[in-house]
């Protein structure tokens, strides 16, 4: 199985790419926040097409290529949104459909599309995140920026370069195990498998990691609390200016949703079901 | 300067327990993001409380790197670094991951804490998985707005983690542990010395 996609870093040279990678993940961090703090469907909507635009102004990605990455979690989304409206326990007043024990309230269905919208937003940030930010700049810009301990860092950047090879260790696991028709065997759940094949992953990895730390140690590293760096990242005025306006757009959206009625806060939502509750 | 004072008690590692630390998390991560495969698929079928039977498999990285090298800020570090690696292999949840990961460490760190970071035994593992539980639910009640459900409900998503993560993290963490032990790839490490 490829867990790995291949539809990760791009690498272009556009302004979303260009962008401080601690910066962007802040302000992309900030954005999902906020669209988790409202039960409207419209914040997480905006929120959505905000992060359409922005990796098509911003990065040149068409909204089409990421709609399309989207499109497998769009289950997952549609299952949240079920669920939520079904089992919904805040106020209620407008009654759409009861079906035997089935109910289904306008309210509920409100909050439970503001759920799955949710969901996709968050995908959405994430998969714009991957495929414009090189994870050598981002382990970069973590020390140099947010002062990461430099040694974790590295055990990061370790972990990044382990990932195509176990990767490739985890095919030849699988293909040493069909051989020997370990797939056969009936009486197998889906756990069992993952174990089977699971723990030569980690044996084999564990023992790739000594010699690494071995070659590592040979090298001196950890012996100077300093280091130099091979890449160095930067908050330049532009990301500055780039994380301030997207904070103030942010708030922009929010006064302008509010100024249309289309605001209501989780907070009201939560204090509204607490009180609404117990009947 | 500051980035001495900033390195988490790591400056104590060996560079061997960073780099196997490392390793378990990114395969646990790969790991993970195949598991999740058949996690969504198994949404409809099990239902969205019912699910949360499966949950707990995602803090065994919080509990098995810890009880390898036992040190302080493994479990924290090590669950950050396995959700780390879902975001760079390219999990549509990444960056939300990357928050529950820090989350749910935080939770199987603040048991090991409270047994001094000595204490490896079993039901200590399980109380970390369920601490990370805990955690978890308390992210996951922001991020997904458990409030607006019905209380019943909300109290099905809580508990039906709990076995969940005591069996799937806690034991198997254990049983993972021991296996590893026993191949002898952990020579070295704090596992094997404390069964002399």
């Amino acid at each position: 199985m490829k867990v790995v996609s291949t539809y990760l870093y791009q690498e272009w040279n556009t302004p979303l790419h260009r962008l401080n990678p601690v910066a962007k993940l802040l302000v992309f961090s900030c954005f999902i926040l906020t669209a988790t703090l409202y039960l409207d469907v419209a914040v997480p909507l905006t929120f959505l097409i905000v992060s359409w635009l922005m990796g098509w102004i911003f990065a040149h990605i068409s909204p089409l290529a990421l709609m399309r990455r989207l499109s497998p979690i769009l289950a997952a989304a549609l299952g949240l949104a079920i669920f939520n409206t079904l089992f919904y326990g805040g106020p209620r007043e407008h009654l759409l459909v009861a079906l035997g024990p089935i109910h289904i309230w306008r309210e509920g269905l409100f909050i439970g599309s503001s759920i799955g919208l949710r969901i996709l937003c968050v995908a959405s940030y994430s998969i714009l995140y991957m495929w414009t930010t090189d994870p050598s700049r981002l382990v970069a810009s973590l020390m140099q920026q947010a002062r990461m301990p430099y040694r974790l860092a590295y055990a990061v950047l370790a972990a990044y370069r382990f990932l195509p090879i176990l990767q490739r260790e985890w095919g030849h696991i699988q293909a040493a195990q069909q051989v020997r028709a370990a797939h056969l065997s009936r009486h197998e759940s889906g756990l069992r498998r993952i174990v089977r094949s699971g723990m030569p992953l980690l044996v084999s990895g564990i023992r790739q990691a000594e010699r690494l730390a071995i070659a590592m140690d040979a090298r001196a590293f950890g012996a100077s609390p300093r280091r130099t760096h091979y890449i160095r990242t930067h908050m330049k005025a532009s990301d500055y200016a780039f994380t301030v306006a997207s904070l103030a757009a942010c708030g922009l959206i929010l006064f302008a949703l509010s100024e249309l009625g289309l605001l209501r806060s989780f907070l009201v939502g939560v204090a509204e079901s607490l009180a609404g509750a117990p009947q | 300067m500051s980035q001495e004072r900033l390195d988490l008690g790591l400056a104590r590692w060996t560079t061997r327990e960073i780099i196997v630390m490392a390793v378990i998390s990114v395969a646990l991560g790969l790991i993970f993001m195949a598991y999740s495969v058949l996690y969504l698929a198994l949404v409809p079928f099990l239902g969205q409380v019912g699910i949360m039977l499966l949950l707990g498999f995602y803090y065994l990285t919080g509990i098995l790197v810890p009880y390898i090298v036992r040190r302080p800020g493994a479990a924290l570090v090590a669950s950050f670094l396995a959700a780390f690696t879902e975001l760079l292999a390219g999990s549509p949840f990444g960056i939300a991951a990357v928050w529950a990961g820090l989350v749910q460490g935080a939770g199987a760190e603040v048991v090991f804490a409270l047994r001094g970071w000595r204490d490896y035994r079993l039901p200590v593992l399980m109380g970390a998985a369920v601490l990370s539980g805990v955690f978890g639910y308390v992210y996951e009640y922001f991020l997904l707005s458990y409030a607006v459900l019905e209380p019943i409900v909300q109290l099905g998503l809580f508990l039906v983690r709990i076995p969940s993560a005591i069996v799937l993290a806690g034991w198997l963490g254990k049983v993972l542990g021991d296996g590893l032990a026993r191949t002898g790839v952990l020579r070295g490490l704090a596992i094997t010395r404390s069964r002399s």
